[in-house]
């Protein structure tokens, strides 16, 4: 009888050992054959372009979004482009009521009886941001006659509220009390200053006066300046040292600007930006097959249904065209698309995430100026994959509605428009598909 | 009281158990320094794919693979094998290869290497019955390769570059059971039964090198899974002519390989003829340390070329090795047989039909890890091999090395 055999737990970890080291080395590189004529099968990349009318439905433009106050900046201008007039509107904060005054004994003490004797007001333009002339400009600063609503205020209405609208006594947010003119070379620096007397900052001593603020405008013809911040100096001599004067600031409470004339949207326009913005809406519609051009049909059987196996790309194609005047887009407009989550709420409809990588798609100031338009491509593969996925998966609950919009929400008075239906150039939809013969065993 | 041979022992510098297992980590796993490991062969894309014969390490490095070797053997190429085993056994081989390719119009073929698995068996002997029950798992046909391609397509009067990967990623192995019979101490006969099994996935991939302008383009790919199945018979026979000689004998028979398509591919199943295969050998010692070793295989093809629901040859296909065993280096307590041999097969399929000639110089170490009497119960052994393929313009250099851990008396 053969007797069974002691082990060794060292061995055992040897062998253990080999194992591990062989495994680890199981890094598998495929054998390779460069022969074309070895290629088991084949397939065929077409490109085939719809017009509008063969993958969307409508394209409708909702208005409204954000307010000219949500931009970081002001607007004024005067005949920019021969059309846009804007003008800056600005309320006060409360003047102070207390100052620290240091007395002829060297003790700081509050003062609470100030007088203010006059001050000035500081606006802080963009430098960069000019547009029209390049030489000095003149401002212009009066004050207002009335309070305004800083959500509703327009061109033409002080409040534009469900409750009641209230008009300016005069269009362009007048009439207002000149309190003087001012010249400003970008050259020289980025601030210019009115100069005021104690008259003028006694119209905004209360609070009345301090809601109803200032309006700043262009006087030059033919600029528009952007205005980063305005702020009201106060020059108060303290009572107890009435030989000494101080300098207190009062910053803006409310800012926001008006402008003329409201770009309405013509027909067969879509558009993207602008303040208050504006949203386009694009309903698709997508064919179960497509047909590409007929030498494209003699390699391979046509028409081809659309499967997202097929589609390796899709792009919207929009072709820009100029905005109304003193709207052209003069800097980078960023555009995003999203799914409209319950289109028929429009203008109100929840939005899906961004369907575009890093956020949007950027486009050049450039492209909006030519006078026939440039195309620009909008890339939609992943979302239209998504359509035709949902075609024959009831989980999956794709929109039809994408809704075009600015990556943020006022982001500049200028806005992006495109040629939408019925225009010299549409909207098209261009895919690029691939078609394979089927991998067999054989 | 029995004396343990293994306990008490005083470690020596790099012992030659972690000594032998150092040299095929290094050689089979340089995966974990980064450089490649093992891998197939260009003649994987061929008909049915590249035959793995589930042999151990010890059958490789003798270039007689199969029946009639001396010791324990208990492959699925030697039914009768596990007949002359007392004792549990369980063996598992790993087969790294790497290999570099030239010639025809595989345009280089670059350096393919990857791991493969040929064998795992397991035998347990049933004294009451006299005979043994084995079980293996062990490799059939290899069937990854990839063909790569740079082409360009037109789209709308542009031209873009793409680049297009047919890849095929799978094989057959076949799982066996069997049963060994001795008929008294020198002759014993054995048979088994097994099921083919394996699937192989096969994809295109079409990727854009450049894309159009302003355009998000993502990979094309096509792609079919297909499963395997089949059935195995084999039968063959031990005879220990005398205490030095033994010879052996084996015959297997396949029926069609059957190729289901996956519920998401589509076609039809598709069904082909494998071929019958009979080996001979016989091992005989010629001094107490040293055993040659000869053996000699015939498989028949009733093919019809390549491709085809026959793939493969019209013709019979030819196998022969010989080597030999020396066990002149000892130990202490154990000995470490150095082993030699070469090999000749010829393979079923090759570039444009032609049948390439595999042919292979081996070398082998053994260690013995268990002993009990004359039996090793428990050893590693290693196998070197160093061989060219060629065949349809096609040549391909390979090393292969096969480690086999082999555990008895459990």
């Amino acid at each position: 009888m053969r007797g069974w055999p002691d082990r060794s737990g060292k061995r055992m970890r040897a062998v253990g050992a080999s194992l591990v080291l062989g495994l680890v080395g199981c890094q598998e590189r495929f054998p390779t054959v460069l022969d074309d004529a070895a290629f088991p099968t084949e397939a065929y990349t077409v490109q085939v372009t719809l017009p509008f009318h063969e993958f969307a439905k409508d394209v409708r433009v909702w208005g409204g979004y954000g307010r000219p106050y949500e931009l970081p900046h002001g607007v004024v201008a005067r005949s920019y482009e021969g059309e846009l007039e804007a003008r800056t509107l600005i309320s006060w904060e409360a003047y102070p009521g207390v100052a620290s005054v240091r007395d002829t004994t060297g003790t700081v003490r509050a003062d609470t009886a100030l007088v203010f004797v006059g001050g000035r007001v500081v606006a802080v333009l963009d430098t960069l941001d000019v547009r029209g002339v390049g030489g000095p400009v003149t401002l212009g600063l009066g004050a207002l006659q009335q309070p305004w609503d800083l959500a509703t205020v327009s061109w033409n209405l002080a409040v534009d509220s469900v409750g009641g609208r209230v008009p300016w006594g005069e269009p362009g947010a007048g009439p207002v009390v000149g309190l003087g003119t001012a010249e400003w070379d970008r050259t020289q620096g980025d601030s210019v200053v009115f100069a005021l007397d104690s008259a003028a900052v006694a119209l905004w001593a209360d609070s009345l006066g301090q809601r109803r603020g200032i309006r700043l405008e262009a006087v030059t013809e033919g600029i528009r300046l952007h205005v980063n911040r305005v702020t009201l100096v106060l020059t108060t001599r303290p009572r107890s040292r009435p030989d000494t004067l101080l300098y207190l600031s009062v910053p803006a409470r409310e800012r926001t600007f008006v402008y003329h004339p409201f770009p309405e949207v013509p027909g067969g326009e879509i558009r993207v930006g602008g303040v208050p913005a504006w949203r386009s809406v694009l309903t698709l519609d997508l064919p179960e097959k497509v047909y590409p051009a007929a030498e494209v049909c003699s390699r391979i059987a046509c028409p081809i249904t659309l499967t997202p196996q097929a589609l390796v790309s899709a792009s919207l194609v929009l072709r820009t065209q100029p905005s109304r005047p003193g709207f052209t887009p003069t800097d980078t407009l960023r555009v995003d698309v999203r799914e409209a989550l319950e289109p028929s709420r429009m203008p109100k409809s929840p939005l899906g995430f961004s369907l575009l990588p890093f956020g949007g798609l950027s486009i050049p100031p450039a492209r909006f100026q030519a006078p026939e338009g440039e195309d620009v491509l909008i890339p939609l593969g992943e979302y239209v994959e998504g359509l035709i996925r949902a075609r024959s998966d009831t989980t999956m609950v794709v929109s039809k509605s994408v809704v075009f919009l600015s990556a943020f929400e006022p982001l500049s008075l200028f806005y992006g428009a495109f040629q939408g239906p019925g225009s010299p150039h549409p909207p098209r939809l261009r895919l690029i598909l691939t078609v394979g013969r089927g991998v067999q065993l054989r | 009281m029995r004396r343990s041979l293994f306990r008490h022992r005083t470690p020596g510098p790099i012992p030659p158990a972690a000594g032998l297992l150092l040299v095929w980590g290094l050689l089979a796993g340089p995966g974990a320094a980064g450089a490649p490991a093992a891998a197939q062969s260009v003649f994987s894309k061929e008909g049915l794919g590249y035959p793995l014969d589930p042999l151990d390490a010890r059958s490789r490095a003798l270039g007689a693979g199969g029946p009639g070797l001396r010791g324990i053997v208990f492959g699925p190429l030697d039914p009768a094998g596990p007949s002359a085993l007392y004792f549990p056994a369980m063996e598992l081989s790993l087969q790294p290869q790497w290999a570099s390719v030239q010639g025809g119009g595989a345009g280089g073929g670059g350096r393919p290497r990857g791991t493969r698995f040929p064998l795992l068996a397991l035998a347990y002997p049933v004294s009451r019955l006299g005979g043994t029950v084995s079980v293996s798992f062990g490799s059939f046909f290899d069937q990854r390769w990839e063909t790569r391609r740079r082409t360009r397509v037109e789209l709308e009067g542009t031209s873009y570059p793409v680049s297009d990967v047919f890849q095929s990623d799978g094989g057959v192995a076949a799982l066996r059971v069997g049963w060994a019979q001795r008929l008294g101490d020198q002759v014993g006969v054995g048979v088994g039964a097994g099921r083919l099994t394996g699937a192989v996935l096969r994809s295109l991939t079409r990727r854009f090198d450049s894309v159009p302008e302003g355009a998000q383009v993502v990979s094309f790919r096509d792609q079919g899974r297909w499963m395997y199945s089949g059935t195995t018979l084999s039968a063959g026979f031990r005879w220990d002519v005398v205490e030095v000689l033994r010879v052996g004998g084996a015959f297997q028979w396949f029926s069609d390989l059957e190729a289901r398509p996956s519920r998401d591919t589509p076609g039809e199943a598709v069904s082909y003829s494998l071929p019958w295969e009979a080996r001979v050998g016989a091992s005989a010692a010629l001094t107490p340390t040293l055993d040659l070793a000869l053996g000699m295989g015939y498989s028949r093809w009733d093919g019809e070329g390549d491709g085809g629901d026959s793939p493969g040859p019209s013709q019979g296909l030819w196998s022969v090795g010989a080597g030999v065993e020396w066990r002149g280096w000892t130990g202490a307590t154990r000995a470490y047989p150095l082993r030699f041999g070469f090999r000749r097969q010829e393979l079923p399929f090759g570039p444009q039909g032609s049948i390439p000639v595999e042919s292979a110089w081996s070398g082998g170490v053994g260690l013995e890890l268990f002993r009990a009497g004359e039996e090793v119960l428990g050893g590693v052994d290693l196998s070197l091999e160093r061989g060219r393929r060629r065949g349809g313009g096609v040549s391909e250099n390979f090393w292969r090395s096969t480690l086999t851990i082999r555990v008895a008396g459990f």
